[in-house]
């Protein structure tokens, strides 16, 4: 109940965030959703048994599911290179992260032609040389 | 034996990068040794034996018996010395020939492609064979590729062609796995398949299309002149000995099963002798010398393939003494090419005209490839068109069609005599143009100096080359015997082949006098000739065909991505939230009844962290300021934290901790980069909040129904059970992640890497923003920086070497405790954030180690570490040694290469985004630690 609710929380912090122009509002709502990501993970494991999971400390019957920490641990730190990518991307191009005013500059078609103009000799067999 | 070879040319291209690295391009002066050797080796290995050596190494004994079934025969033979006698020439040039950029790439490449080349001739197994076949079509788009941005798209069709011809291949190969039950190529080339007429044309086809794509056979012939951008030795290893040759030996390996066959001979000769007209007539209006051979190598080419294509045993031997006579001038012709274009900077013929070629050597070089090219005795390149000649005349074939063929070789070899002649005038600078056209360069821009000879190191290949096809020309019996054990395996039955010089008066002989003598005049009357081929260019090519299919690719690719297009990820992020919306819906729906669920889920402690998380999500969804909106997101990240803790996950609990602690730096250092508040000030959005809301509920309800409701896994039964005792380690996290599947763990390490590779990929590409200045009053105690970070210089001084070791601690003991790869070097990440972070400017980078170093060796050890476990029967199987008492597991090292990855991305993300010089390092080269990044010199690849 209490991990579902504070899934649910981070949830919707994320998907409000994500409707904002802001990159940087974008990321933060991306790294909430990380962490929603992870306790679901954790929850699919059950939250009854709490101990850590060590085998010197803890009698196996309480000790929590080490499958779900295991993905979780990894998970934390790719989440975590790609908040970095992001952010990157958030301070590079444009003099602002907002993004929702660029989108008419955007013209993909264009971008597909910006690896030159059709070389010519290949209709000549190199004559346009 | 076979594999010594291999494993030899495989020792070339392992050296061939450190080579490259410490003694740039004169690593050519050492890379061509293991390919001499590995020569050596396997004639002295083919002397011993009875014709034939067969060897066999198993790889996937579970598919077919697959595995590295080798065969040298007297064909194969002669295509691994190609291979590997040419390669060596073509290095040892190389460390001449090359610029003093990109050595390494050129290098890396060249010796991989002669590897994937003498596997193929090597391969007994399909198998084998196909993936050589790829291997060596890789290897040339990286060839091509590497000449610069120029050669994108040529080097891009290239690749779209020769991959066609691999998927046809692979037909051919999987066809033929699957009709005759084996893929050993001699229990193939014995079975009943090669009975069944619909099986028989189907392998045609395919086998005839790969063969044609990768020798360069009308309809596709021009990605052969289309990747002339690369540099001469490539084209010269390319055309001459490798690629191209490919294709050929393909042909040759099937021609004792499909010869004969009317459909077979249909294909090759009418192609082959269509792609040697329409080669050699394009030779004789290219300027570019390079791009003359270049024609001048499909030409010859379509040669071999309509000889095979006529399948007589005359006519194979024809194409295997050919196929040698060109190798060697074509190798020759090309490289001194080269040689020209180095020394005078073109290798236009009109550019010549008005230079005095000093050079004696080159030029008796070009001149002896040039007479062997024309067939003028007494070249090697006579002696095979004799051959040639013969072949056609005698070929078994209906009515007036030898007679024809015959008439169209002679018309090509006429074409060829007349290229050839104005290829050597053109190099000597004495190219002629039609009489009433001005095309010479004049004025001042035109270079005037004369052309002087090159060093004895630079030429000396291309004229030993040179030697042979004369020398093999005079005293051509001493190639008898390789011709006749390669035209055994070609025929399929024993040959000896008698080869001299002189004929006598046979019909072959007056053919070559008529095409010598026409050919001359030919020559003599070049410019009318000229004047009337230049203006009616054959348009016919599949290539443009190609090139347009991969403009429609990358259109359509534009309209279906123009639906999600724009830069407000909004568009993209909310579509996933309302299917998440939906499922929960549907869910609502049909989801009748839940198991119960378990009792002791909930603990009154963890409302508490329900109400800090509660708090910072809000507080971090109405932050009016970037700043403040970081701070309580990492607000947000503690709490996350504490709830591992509480849910007893302590490794889990701890990277937590530090990923938030360094996330909130690396937000920080990019932060001044941002303006300081977010846009206007927007009430709060309807539709946003409704999502959100909708999306947080259908979250909950997904969490609350679908968890909890059962016991534990079996698999975590299990480890909880037995993990301990498995692995020898009591913490089962981090035995979950360094044994159990470690395999994953390596994955996420890539990803991992590839996100360091990817941000300096894109602060080389984007510059970032500038940093917003700030207003500091004179008087505040911050305005001095210097005197601002005393207390935790002081402080980082001591304690970052404390952190550092305590990292290391965590490392080492991660196997039973707390800690582990991922938390130590997150630990050692937020040591040296410190360092950071205390430093009075940006410009103090404190830590230079090489981090893209870094996070290779990561993914490198624990990539070893896995081949390691290969000795215990599997990738990654857990080892253990006893050590002076103590054990040492081989995932500790594994957890060293997590480590250093880790390690590698953190510091690589602090030194590329906080600190300026740290960019421009980024902008310069991506890969700092090469010592020799010295001033650029003038390059010779960029010269035209």
């Amino acid at each position: 109940m209490t991990l579902a609710l504070t899934i649910g929380l981070l949830t919707a912090g994320a998907v409000y965030l994500f409707t904002k122009r802001e990159m940087l509002r974008v990321i933060l709502g991306f790294v909430l959703l990380g962490h929603a990501a992870n306790l679901i993970l954790f929850a699919a494991g059950g939250t009854d048994r709490r101990s850590e999971a060590f085998y010197t400390s803890t009698d196996p019957t309480a000790m929590a599911d080490p499958l779900p920490q295991a993905f979780i641990l990894t998970a934390i730190v790719i989440a975590f290179s790609i908040t970095i990518f992001m952010l990157v991307l958030s301070v590079t191009g444009e003099d602002s992260d907002e993004t929702a005013e660029k989108v008419e500059k955007l013209d993909v078609a264009a971008e597909s032609e910006s690896d030159g103009t059709p070389h010519k000799s290949f209709r000549t067999n190199g004559e346009g040389k | 034996m076979l594999l010594w070879a291999v494993l030899l040319v495989l020792i070339a291209v392992v050296l061939s990068a450190p080579l490259s690295h410490y003694f740039g391009r004169k690593a050519g002066w050492f890379l061509w040794i293991p390919l001499i050797a590995a020569a050596v080796l396997l004639v002295q290995a083919f002397a011993a034996s009875n014709g034939e050596i067969v060897e066999y190494y198993p790889w996937i004994p579970d598919f077919f018996n697959v595995g590295f079934h080798l065969r040298l025969t007297g064909l194969s033979l002669l295509f691994s010395l190609l291979v590997l006698v040419i390669g060596a020439g073509v290095l040892f040039y190389s460390a001449k020939y090359l610029a003093r950029t990109k050595i390494i790439s050129f290098y890396l490449s060249m010796s991989t492609f002669a590897l994937a080349m003498l596997i193929l001739v090597l391969a007994n197994d399909l198998m084998v064979l196909y993936v050589a076949w790829e291997a060596t079509t890789l290897a040339s788009f990286f060839l091509i590729a590497r000449s610069g941005s120029h050669a994108r798209k040529p080097a891009v069709r290239t690749l779209l062609v020769t991959v066609t011809g691999g998927l046809a291949l692979l037909a051919a190969v999987a066809i033929m796995i699957a009709s005759a039950g084996s893929t050993v190529v001699t229990e193939v080339l014995l079975a009943d398949l090669w009975k069944d007429p619909t099986i028989v044309t189907w392998l045609i086809i395919t086998l005839v299309l790969a063969a044609f794509t990768k020798s360069a056979q009308f309809p596709f012939q021009s990605w052969l002149p289309d990747s002339m951008v690369a540099i001469s030795p490539v084209s010269a290893y390319l055309h001459a000995a490798a690629m191209v040759k490919a294709g050929i030996y393909l042909l040759l390996l099937f021609s004792p099963v499909l010869a004969g066959n009317t459909l077979w001979l249909t294909l090759l000769v009418s192609s082959g002798l269509i792609t040697a007209l329409l080669g050699a007539v394009a030779a004789l209006r290219r300027y570019d010398l390079k791009e003359l051979l270049a024609y001048s190598t499909m030409s010859q080419l379509g040669y071999l393939v309509a000889l095979i294509g006529i399948g007589s045993p005359a006519a194979l031997t024809a194409a295997v003494l050919h196929t040698i006579a060109h190798a060697l001038f074509k190798s020759a012709l090309f490289l001194a090419v080269g040689v020209i274009d180095h020394e005078a900077g073109t290798r236009d013929m009109r550019m010549l005209t008005v230079r005095k070629m000093a050079m004696p050597a080159t030029i008796t070089v070009v001149l002896i490839g040039s007479a062997s090219m024309a067939g003028i005795p007494p070249m090697l390149g006579f002696i095979s068109k004799e051959h040639l000649f013969e072949a056609f005349l005698g070929a078994d074939l209906p009515g007036l069609l030898p007679w024809v063929l015959t008439g169209l070789a002679v018309l090509t070899a006429i074409g060829t005599f007349a290229y050839s002649g104005r290829f050597a005038l053109g190099a000597m600078g004495h190219y002629r143009s039609p009489l009433n056209w001005i095309n010479t360069p004049r004025g001042t821009t035109a270079n005037l100096k004369p052309v002087h000879e090159a060093p004895l190191s630079f030429w000396g290949y291309p004229a030993v080359n040179a030697s042979l096809t004369l020398i093999l020309g005079i005293v051509p019996f001493v190639l008898a015997g390789t011709v006749s054990s390669a035209a055994t395996g070609a025929i399929g039955s024993p040959q000896t082949v008698e080869l001299s010089l002189w004929h006598g008066f046979t019909p072959a002989f007056a053919l070559s006098i008529a095409v010598m003598v026409i050919g001359a005049v030919a020559v003599w009357q070049l410019p009318r000739l000229e004047a009337f081929l230049v203006p009616r260019p054959l348009s016919l090519s599949g290539l443009g065909v190609v090139e347009d299919l991969r403009q429609r690719t990358i259109q359509l690719g534009a309209i279906v991505s123009s639906w999600t297009s724009g830069l407000n990820p909004g568009r993209h992020l909310v579509v996933p939230s309302l299917l998440l919306i939906s499922i929960a819906i549907t869910g609502w729906f049909t989801v009748d009844e839940l198991p119960s669920q378990q009792a002791d889920l909930t603990r009154w402690t963890d409302w508490l962290l329900v109400i800090i998380v509660a708090v910072g999500v809000i507080a971090t969804v109405r932050a009016k300021t970037r700043v403040a909106a970081i701070v309580v997101l990492g607000a947000v990240g503690f709490s996350v934290t504490l709830w591992f803790l509480a849910l007893g996950a302590v490794d889990v609990a701890l990277t937590q901790l530090l990923v938030e602690i360094l996330t909130v730096v690396v937000m920080v250092l990019l932060l001044h980069r941002l303006p300081k508040s977010f846009g206007k000030q927007e009430k709060l959005s309807k539709v946003g909040l409704i999502s959100a809301v909708a999306a947080g509920i259908a979250a909950f309800a997904g969490t609350w129904a679908l968890t909890g409701r059962r016991d534990m896994s079996d698999p975590a039964k299990y480890l909880t059970e037995h993990g301990a005792e498995v692995t020898g380690g009591n913490n089962l996290v981090n035995v979950i992640l360094v044994e159990f599947r470690a395999l994953d763990t390596l994955g996420e390490l890539t990803v991992l890497g590839m996100a360091g590779v990817a941000i300096a990929a894109l602060l080389a590409s984007r510059k970032p923003n500038p940093i917003r200045p700030v207003n500091v009053i004179s008087t505040s105690p911050i305005s001095d920086p210097q005197t601002n970070t005393t207390f935790l210089r002081a402080f980082s001084k001591v304690m970052t070497p404390i952190l550092v070791i305590i990292s290391i601690v965590l490392l080492l003991r991660g196997h039973n405790e707390p800690g582990g790869g991922f938390v130590s070097a997150l630990l050692a990440g937020a040591a040296f954030a410190l360092l950071y972070l205390a430093a009075p400017t940006n410009e103090t980078r404190s830590i230079r180690w090489p981090y893209m170093g870094l996070i290779g060796t990561g993914v490198v050890l624990g990539a070893a570490v896995g081949f390691i476990g290969l000795f215990e029967g599997s990738y990654f199987a857990p080892l253990t040694w006893d050590i002076f008492g103590y054990t040492l597991y081989s995932s500790l090292i594994f957890d060293f290469g997590v480590y250093f990855a880790v390690l590698g991305v953190i510091l690589g993300a602090l030194n590329m985004m906080g600190t300026k010089r740290g960019l421009d390092v980024v902008m310069e080269q991506p890969s700092i630690s090469s010592p020799s990044t010295k001033q650029p010199e003038k390059t010779q690849e960029t010269v035209k």
